[in-house]
């Protein structure tokens, strides 16, 4: 344990320093440029973190402990790298976010940096308390940064029960160090596993500090009972903090967790078998059957990922003396929250871009035609969500199918069927997102027809609200023009009934006079359904019979890149998404090089 | 040789190159696509020429003084020579431990049908420019043909039955394109499902026989699986089983009874398509697979019987439903079927030559037959547009002799040897198989055989009389629509030359009495087309040569196909074509003279019967009436069938849908649903929203989690409890 300062290799821990740096320089910068271009601070951030994980490579296949607390092995460079891809993601989804939401949003970047410098140390940590202090580093710009939206009373409340609930959870974590290290003398995780191994666990104090530790760490990685924070504090955070702490700072407890888990504790695998079947039984259980209440999107998603965290403890509980299996249970542990990290930013990043351009909004009705409007966004959004259903072609089933075979092959089917019962149960909820988005017509575009030329034409909104009742008379909307008539149906509340004229769009796909109807027009969230509209015969109005048929929509009836004026996308936030996409199909669809990159990091995780 | 697989792969190219090129090319889709069908499948026929003239050196066979061989080799060598050269090295697809590779076989059973299929798909689809033109999907039509095409050779050269499996859907696709090419017609699009739907009844037994097959084997290819029954590797039962269930597909295919009703039918479509697919090649299918797996049937005695019971069956049934079909491809749709029986009959009582000699004869003269009866249909439908009447019926042909004369003369040549008259091709053949049937010491089918060639000969020349000969009555039908009712001239448009009530004809009795006389009344006489409503239609008149050319090359192979095995001269067929050992039947007078006879015999009693009325066709329908309405109701097969899915198949499709809807969709799926949705209502209340609850989640995960891991070593309870 002892070493010699000047002796070090600082070459194992540049892309620390580095992003070290990063995180002053964040920091300055924000002293020095104007508020309106703040922004610019996220693509130094970008830039510099890809110069973090280009330092980060070479380290690839290096074993060493640097000062005795920081482990450099492949495990640790894969969870690096992991978390400078996510780091970017968030940066790339969170500049226009932060332009519109946050005032002041300086700090943010550098907070984001200082978060993730926190996980990839929680990675890297081979010694209890130095895990700890990353833990604290990565909560610390978590409390920050989730109530950064200071005029939003929910931001507020989401820091309060985060930070007294953080605090709560590690003083547990310390406490049981203490216990562990009262017991064995020692928080070096190899020296854990030593003593563990000759001494066996007779002191209660042991099973004790064991049962705190995991208490913490089940904080973070927001296993049931430890996860009743999430949904208060995804739903009051800012988006793209949601989106880090579902994705990353889940990530880095697992990594922790494993590190802790296989590093120091693996002698006792037979003992927290049975404690991580249940944790992982309940975990996705109560996530799935929760979110299926949920109408909020931010609040669906953060039961959506307590559910995926209990697919990864499905993982922990198929750790077993046979080494073969427990090494592939861990490659599936990565590969699942690699693959999660990629979706569920997807997810994220789509519905930033949606609130981007809808001052906020976070129902899941809200989302109802996105895909009319922004296709792009829709079809990432969709393409995440079927990826953490875990359907074939996308990230999540290749992964999914990868951690349940090693359970399966630790004979814990009983366990495997709870988890695909679970991945059924999550694609209802997962699908009603995409029913919102692919089927219905967007708010104030209920009653909307097709002109000659594939444009919609807008009703534009009654000046007499009180005949709201008339929306029941679907020949209020009939078209005069013989065209397609789209109506809702005219229940309470849907914006048919307001409508009894026609705003004609202009040549640019620009509402000329119907803004008003988009801004305006309440969401339905009575949960009635748009009807696709009483189109004579397909085809013929998907745009007129001159749209090839490539450009034809596959829903049939009309080809959304003409039909409703198209929201205007930022670069940074397309190039995201395209990320993400890029990490779903990837892994959904040649899984081989992920795989042989992690077992590498397995082993080193085994040897280690 | 080596090209063989050319053949298929022609008409395959054309098909894509259609589908993806041709279709864009607006309004030059339609002659780009035409002439890349035509030029694949002349193309084809150029493979088959370069194989038939390679084969001679290639395949083995006795030797024979009537050989047609051009470049023989010495006895000697000849005697070593293969019986077929198999091409099985191009992979196809690996299923587990099991690597598939596609198997073509060249020998002479597939050259001839090579050539049949060449030959005839190329004059067709030649003869379709004239057919077709002016249909808005003419580009479409040669699309499909190609792809028929393509499947046809695939299926002929395939000697693995997956290969041949796939071939056999892919033709079954075709057709049911082709029937329902106007599927805007209601009527089609119903023809076209029919004979999917039925087809595939007797491809579901195929598909079982091939698989009890290749349980048994482990391969598909047929040279192993013949050698595995040889060696008697498989269990008899399971032999005769599968050979059953393989039978089913031909069955199907080739229009057996029962499973015939779709055949007639499938006219729907253009008349080409009807001598192509429906009469020539794809109903012939059937046939060829039975040729094809021929050691698999053989190897039972039971399939054996059942293959000849089916066919004889088949043979006269159609026959005698022929007799009274108005309609003039039904009329040839229902003699197909028969003839299809006659060859499975043969192929069943062992006559292996004497079947594939039928199977090669008939393609082509109802092949002409088709073709010439949709040379009569192309020039009476302008004729009758808009009166409501069909062009395809008889009753409303007459007198066509004198205005189609080519399209008549091929058509009574066609007929002439189908009715198996001396010396056209259709009476060797036919006498080939009574000689077969006899020589089996199969009376039954013998005389079956006689009586089928004696009801063809007669429902044949009824149709010839009918159509050619006689009063014009199309004039009645475009007086009778036209404004001026002509009810008395006409009968009010119904037409009774035959049927079964003796009152109903008595009452239209001088409409018929008019048209027996062979008189038309004097005011519609040609040049004044029956005032007002005929004015302006056209007289029928002769096909454009696109057509009449293809109908006389056609008509010449319809004649003389037969000579090429005519026993004891000529044998080149029966020397190339047989199964164990040669087999000649010797020409036995007594047979060939009781055939022929039985053919003259039908046309002389259509000829008093239609031409010269000795004998009214009224008095004899009217005489048999619950027969002329059986057979003209084709023994209410349809309605039986339809009963059966009326009653049976949708009785128990609705219990199983009432058992998904009350079990499967409410007990099953809905009932779970609503709980997990309930369920997560209730655990939605965990959520508080009071941080001192989530604290105290905290301690009660704390306290679960010492629990678990304490309780599976009760030391460290008990330690701390000490």
């Amino acid at each position: 344990m002892s070493f010699d300062v000047s002796r070090l290799d600082y070459g194992l821990v540049t892309p620390l320093l580095v992003l070290l740096g990063l995180v002053f320089l964040a920091w300055l910068l924000d002293l020095m440029l104007p508020e309106r271009h703040k922004s610019a601070i996220g693509w130094v951030s970008v830039a510099g973190l890809v110069v973090c994980i280009a330092t980060a490579v070479p380290l690839w296949g290096v074993r060493a402990d640097f000062a005795g607390v920081i482990r450099i092995d492949e495990f640790s460079v894969f969870f690096t790298v992991l978390f400078l891809l996510t780091a970017i993601g968030i940066m790339l989804i969170s500049m226009e976010y932060a332009n519109r939401f946050l005032p002041q949003s300086g700090e943010y970047y550098g907070l984001v940096l200082a978060g993730t410098l926190g996980m990839i140390l929680m990675g890297a940590a081979n010694e209890l308390l130095t895990a700890y202090l990353a833990l604290e580093l990565l909560s610390f710009s978590s409390y920050v940064l989730v109530s950064y939206a200071k005029t939003n009373l929910k931001s507020n409340e989401a820091g309060l029960k985060y930070i007294i609930l953080g605090a709560f959870s590690s003083s547990l974590l310390l406490y049981g160090i203490s216990l562990l290290y009262g017991t064995l003398g020692t928080t070096y995780l190899p020296d854990i596993a030593r003593s563990v191994e000759r001494l066996g666990v007779g002191q209660p104090a042991f099973g004790v500090g064991l049962s705190l530790i995991l208490a913490g760490l089940g904080f973070k990685i927001a296993a049931v009972p430890f996860h009743m924070w999430t949904p208060d504090v995804y739903e009051g955070a800012p988006t793209p903090i949601t989106a880090y702490l579902s994705v990353a700072s889940k990530a880095a407890g697992f990594a922790l967790v494993m590190r802790f888990l296989i590093g120091g504790l693996l002698p006792l695998r037979d003992q927290y078998q049975a404690l991580f079947a249940l944790l992982a039984v309940l975990t996705m259980t109560l996530g799935n059957l929760v979110a299926i209440q949920q109408r909020n999107v931010k609040r669906l998603l953060a039961y959506s990922s307590i559910a995926q965290a209990g697919y990864v403890l499905v993982g922990l509980a198929a750790i077993t003396a046979d080494v073969a299996i427990a090494q592939q249970a861990v490659r599936g542990m990565m590969l699942h929250l690699a693959g999660y990290v990629f979706t569920n930013l997807a997810c994220f990043g789509a519905f930033i871009a949606f609130q981007n351009l809808n001052n906020g909004r976070e129902m899941v009705a809200d989302l109802a035609g996105l895909a009319r409007r922004a296709p792009f966004v829709a079809l990432t959004m969709m393409s995440g969500l079927f990826s953490l259903a875990g359907m074939p072609l996308f990230a999540g089933f290749v992964t999914k199918f990868y951690l349940f075979a090693a359970a399966a092959r630790a004979e814990l089917l009983w366990l495997v069927a709870i988890a695909v019962i679970n991945s059924t149960i999550s694609l209802y909820y997962y699908l009603l997102v995409v029913y919102q988005m692919y089927v219905r017509t967007p708010p104030g575009f209920e009653a909307a027809e097709l002109d000659g030329h594939g444009h919609a034409v807008l009703a534009t909104v009654s000046p007499a609200p009180s005949l709201a009742v008339a929306g029941a008379v679907p020949s209020l909307a009939a078209a005069p023009g013989g065209g397609t008539v789209s109506l809702s149906e005219g229940g309470p509340g849907t914006a048919a009934g307001t409508h009894n004229g026609y705003g004609r769009l202009g040549p640019d796909g620009h509402a000329t006079h119907a803004d008003a109807a988009i801004g305006h027009v309440p969401a339905d969230t009575t949960g009635g359904h748009g009807l696709p509209g009483a189109h004579g015969d397909l085809g013929t109005h998907a745009g007129g019979p001159d749209v090839p048929w490539w450009r034809r929509s596959i829903t049939g009836d009309m080809a959304p890149e003409r039909m409703f004026p198209q929201y205007r996308i930022p670069f940074a936030t397309t190039a995201g998404l395209t990320l993400f996409l890029a990490g779903i199909f990837f892994l959904g669809l040649w899984p081989a090089p992920a795989i042989d990159v992690l077992q590498a990091a397995s082993q080193a995780l085994f040897a280690g | 040789m080596d090209i063989a697989w050319l053949a298929p792969v022609l008409p395959a190219a054309a098909f894509f190159f259609n589908v993806l090129i041709a279709r864009q090319l607006g309004r030059f889709k339609h002659g780009v696509a035409a002439a890349a069908a035509i030029g694949s499948i002349v193309g084809a026929f150029a493979v088959f020429l370069v194989v038939f003239l390679d084969a001679q050196a290639h395949l083995g066979g006795p030797a024979h003084a009537g050989g047609i061989k051009l470049a023989a080799p010495s006895l000697q060598e000849e005697a070593e020579l293969p019986r077929r050269l198999l091409f099985d090295h191009i992979p196809w697809f690996s299923v587990g431990r099991w690597d598939f590779y596609t198997t073509l076989s060249v020998d002479w059973v597939s050259i001839m049908m090579l050539g049949v299929v060449g030959f005839l798909a190329s004059l067709i689809q030649i003869y379709s420019i004239g057919y077709m033109r002016g249909d808005n999907r003419f580009w479409w039509f040669f699309t499909v043909m190609s792809l028929f095409c393509a499947a046809m050779l695939g299926l002929v050269l395939a000697y693995d039955f997956l290969l041949m499996y796939m071939c056999w859907e892919l033709v079954g696709l075709c057709s049911f394109l082709l029937i329902g090419f106007w599927y805007q017609e209601r009527d089609n699009a119903e023809a076209a499902k029919k004979a999917f739907i039925t087809t595939r009844l007797g491809d579901v037994g195929f598909f079982i026989g091939l698989a009890i097959l290749f349980l048994q084997t482990n391969t598909f290819r047929m040279d192993e699986i013949f050698e595995a029954i040889d060696a008697g590797r498989i269990d008899p039962t399971l032999v005769t089983v599968a050979g059953i269930l393989v039978f089913m597909g031909a069955i199907g295919k080739s229009g057996q009874f029962p499973l015939h009703v779709w055949l007639p039918d499938a006219m729907a479509g253009p008349t080409p398509v009807s001598a192509l697919v429906h009469s020539a090649t794809m109903v012939a299918a059937g046939v060829y697979l039975i040729g094809r797996a021929y050691p698999l049937f053989v190897a039972s005695p039971v399939t054996m019987a059942v293959i000849a019971t089916i066919g004889t069956i088949t043979a006269i049934f159609a026959a005698t439903i022929a007799l009274t079909q108005r309609d003039i491809k039904k009329v040839l749709a229902y003699s197909t079927v028969s003839q299809l029986g006659y060859m499975v009959m043969a192929l069943g009582l062992g006559a292996y030559t004497a079947g594939l000699f039928h199977l090669f004869t008939h393609a082509f003269f109802k092949a002409l037959l088709f073709l010439g009866a949709g040379s009569v249909i192309h020039s009476m439908e302008p004729v009758l547009h808009g009166t409501g009447k069909s062009p395809n019926d008889v009753f409303w042909m007459g007198g066509l002799r004198r205005r189609m004369p080519i399209t008549f003369l091929t058509f009574v040549v066609g007929s002439l040897s189908l009715a198996g008259i001396f010396p056209l091709s259709g009476f060797w053949s036919k006498d080939e198989i009574l000689v077969g049937a006899l020589d089996a010491g199969a009376w039954v089918p013998f005389a079956v055989g006689l009586v089928t060639a004696f009801l063809t000969a007669f429902y044949m020349f009824r149709a010839i009389y009918l159509a050619f000969f006689g009063a014009e009555r199309w004039r009645l039908a475009v007086a009778g629509s036209g404004p001026v009712t002509v009810a008395h001239a006409a009968g009010g448009g119904v037409i009774a030359l035959e049927g079964p009530d003796r009152d109903t004809t008595a009452r239209h009795g001088a409409a018929t009495a008019t048209v027996d006389t062979q008189d038309v009344p004097a005011h519609l006489e040609a040049g004044d087309h029956g005032g007002q409503g005929a004015d302006h239609h056209a007289a029928p008149h002769e096909s454009p040569w696109v057509m009449t050319v293809p109908l006389l090359i056609i008509s010449v192979p319809a004649a003389i196909a037969g000579w090429l095995n005519i026993p004891g001269v000529f044998t080149a067929f029966g020397d190339a074509i047989y199964y164990g050992e040669v087999h000649h039947e010797g020409l036995n007078l007594a047979v060939a003279a009781a055939g022929l006879l039985a053919g003259v015999l039908g046309i002389a009693v259509a000829t008093i019967m239609y031409w010269k009325p000795l004998l009214s066709p009224v008095a004899v329908g009217a005489s048999f009436p619950r027969l002329y309405r059986l057979l003209y109701n084709k023994y209410y097969f349809d309605e039986m069938y339809q009963w059966v899915i009326d009653h049976v198949v949708l009785g128990i499709s609705g219990l199983a849908a009432v058992f998904d809807r009350k079990v499967i969709n409410e007990g099953v799926v809905d009932r779970p649903a609503m709980l997990t949705s309930r369920l997560g209502y209730w655990l939605r209340f965990l959520q508080t929203g009071r941080t001192y609850n989530y604290a105290f989640a905290f301690v009660v995960g704390i306290l679960v989690a010492g629990v678990v891991l304490a309780g599976f070593r009760p030391d460290f309870l008990q330690a701390s409890l000490w």
